[in-house]
């Protein structure tokens, strides 16, 4: 009879546990990056800035990371990204270093007072308020994540990349 | 013969007359009309000088004069020169900017600052903050100065004509931490950047939207990410610098016509790292270097019509790993020596040339005795194809397997790209 309860105690156990990691291989998060020793995965350029490393992660967990927002734009919007199953992207909070923001809900600041790695000079805000208090300390245009495959494109389009 | 030598007189007084008269057309600015009342004064700062501190004369200078700094301990910060000044420090004064804030701003054209050392200028998350900045200026020089602990050392901003010469960087930067480059140039041309030794910030020496602007005897040593890094920045030439125990040694990205010559790449070691990576580079040229000790020699990617010759490979885990998206480039006169592989390339594509080289691993023999081997070199091993796929089966480098894999490949090429061959490799090193 004790035997029993304990069994199922510990099968409860095992269940939570089971869960857990089933819901956890199914949705892949964003993974650590490896600042000055990753390198990115769209221009090879060794990642060293946390304020703008982004990051692809696939349905099977694997991740690409960028040393740029408009890296991970540009691997996405017609580069090699076409070809992967995206489970999501994510784009690291200029305001609270080490957190993640899911590319799609965030606001992004375009300024030339903060330079990026790759010169398009986007930064990442989690409300749009966030966003447009920056912009009054530093100009530039607050935009959202549909917005910024054509900047990247108009930039890089004529000359320089591609 | 008295007339004669009195001609003569008149000739050296008239060659005078006329040198003088040239001179003085030649060189208006040296001979610049001082304004009324400010003579090309001399401002000293010091303890018991006519000022105790820094700011305090560049509120009372004009253009021409000169502030003479004494020895000592300066903590001041944002210190903004606003006229056509030397600042010149005697026994090197230190000027602390106690992680309050910038050191330097310069706003006029052609300052020329010299001798000084300026310490713990603060990291930010936002602001860039820099040791000296040039700002919207033409003009200018930074000669023998030190920079410790500082974010940014040197920081020109849309400002040209400048030269930074001489100088010692020295920062304390770490992988984890927001870090910044010795000296950064955005958007300025025609700078001169030599002799200067950068030490332990992100880039050495990063370059964004610069052009002809000449790079050369530089040591970079112990930086995060590069020793020196282009950007979008054409019409360049760095040579005789020695890139050490960087991240890794060169990033050349996005540019067109850049000249490489003459410099050492060394000890670049790391999974990814190496000593020269090409990216989207064209119509370039790389001569004379040096690549030893490094993970991968060179690395290039998309990148056209790049002339690689005389370099020196030696002892590099890839003397050359270059992608099949690179077009036209011409591999001659190299000496590929003791490398663990000496080319690599991850298809069957090769749209490049590779010529007379030297290749320590080539066995064949010169009958003709014109120099060349009678066979062709195939650089690329079957065994680093497998490695360019799967990284883990480096471990099997040494065995014999791969040896015989290797072999095989070579007397019947079936992987390995066709084209990428040496039809006349050179039987003894190019002396260079």
């Amino acid at each position: 009879m004790k035997n029993i309860r304990e069994m199922e105690k510990y099968g409860r156990y095992i269940w939570t546990i089971g869960i857990v990691m089933v819901l956890a291989a199914c949705d892949p998060g964003p993974q650590d990056i490896r600042i000055g020793e990753q390198e990115c995965d769209h221009c090879r350029m060794m990642i060293s800035d946390e304020r703008f490393a982004s990051q692809l992660v696939t349905e099977q967990g694997r991740q690409y990371a960028f040393d740029a927002i408009e890296c991970m734009v540009a691997f996405v919007d017609g580069g090699e990204g076409q070809s992967l199953d995206i489970h999501s992207l994510w784009v690291p909070d200029f305001e609270r270093p080490g957190e993640w923001l899911a590319a799609e809900e965030a606001y992004y600041l375009q300024s030339d007072e903060l330079r990026s790695p790759m010169a398009l000079n986007f930064s990442a805000y989690g409300t749009r308020d966030e966003a447009e208090q920056q912009k009054n300390r530093f100009s530039g245009s607050v935009m959202e994540w549909h917005e910024l495959g054509g900047k990247v494109r108009e930039a890089w389009s004529n000359g320089h990349q591609h | 013969m008295m007339k004669l030598r009195a001609i003569n007189g008149w000739i050296v007084i008239l060659l005078v007359v006329v040198g003088t008269m040239t001179a003085a057309v030649r060189y208006p600015v040296t001979a610049s009309v001082p304004t009324p009342g400010h003579t090309n004064r001399v401002f000293d700062v010091g303890e018991g000088e006519e000022y105790s501190r820094i700011s305090d004369a560049l509120e009372q200078v004009s253009d021409h004069d000169t502030i003479r700094i004494h020895p000592g301990v300066y903590t001041e910060h944002q210190l903004i020169v606003e006229q056509t000044v030397v600042i010149v420090g005697i026994d090197r004064p230190v000027i602390d900017a106690g992680h309050q804030g910038e050191g330097f701003r310069i706003v006029a054209d052609s300052v020329h600052i010299e001798g000084l050392e300026i310490r713990n200028v603060p990291t930010s998350h936002s602001r860039d903050h820099a040791a000296i900045r040039f700002d919207r200026v033409s003009g200018g020089k930074i000669i023998d100065n030190r920079f410790d602990d500082t974010f940014f050392g040197i920081y020109l901003a849309r400002s040209h004509g400048v030269e930074i010469r001489d100088n010692q960087l020295r920062a304390y930067q770490t992988r984890e931490a927001v870090s910044a480059n010795g000296i950064h140039l955005w958007n300025s041309n025609h700078a001169v950047i030599a002799d200067n030794i950068i030490n332990g910030h992100r880039d050495g020496i990063y370059l964004e939207y610069v052009e002809n602007s000449e790079i050369y005897d530089n040591h970079a040593v112990n930086n995060i990410r590069y020793g020196l890094h282009f950007m979008f920045s054409d019409d360049c030439i760095y040579h005789r610098n020695r890139f050490e125990d960087n991240g890794a040694g060169v990033a050349v990205m996005y540019s067109k016509r850049v000249m490489m010559e003459e410099n050492e790449f060394v000890q670049n070691w790391g999974a990814s790292s190496y000593g020269l990576l090409l990216k989207e580079i064209t119509d370039s040229e790389i001569k004379h270097n040096n690549f030893s000790g490094n993970t991968t020699g060179i690395r290039a990617e998309g990148s056209d019509r790049v002339k690689i010759h005389y370099n020196r490979f030696q002892q590099n885990g890839w003397a050359i790993r270059i992608t099949a998206s690179s077009m036209d480039n011409m591999i001659t006169h190299n000496n590929f020596i003791d490398n663990a592989f000496d080319v690599s390339t991850n298809s069957r594509q090769n749209n490049s040339t590779f010529e007379a080289n030297y290749w320590d691993k080539y066995s064949g023999y010169d009958l003709k005795g014109d120099g060349y081997g009678d066979v062709p070199y195939r650089p690329v091993r079957l065994f680093s194809l497998i490695v360019e796929r799967n990284p883990m089966a480096l471990m099997l480098l040494r065995s014999m397997f791969v040896q015989i894999l290797d072999l095989t490949e070579r007397i019947m090429p079936t992987i390995t790209p066709e084209t990428l061959v040496d039809e006349k490799p050179l039987m003894s090193e190019v002396s260079l």
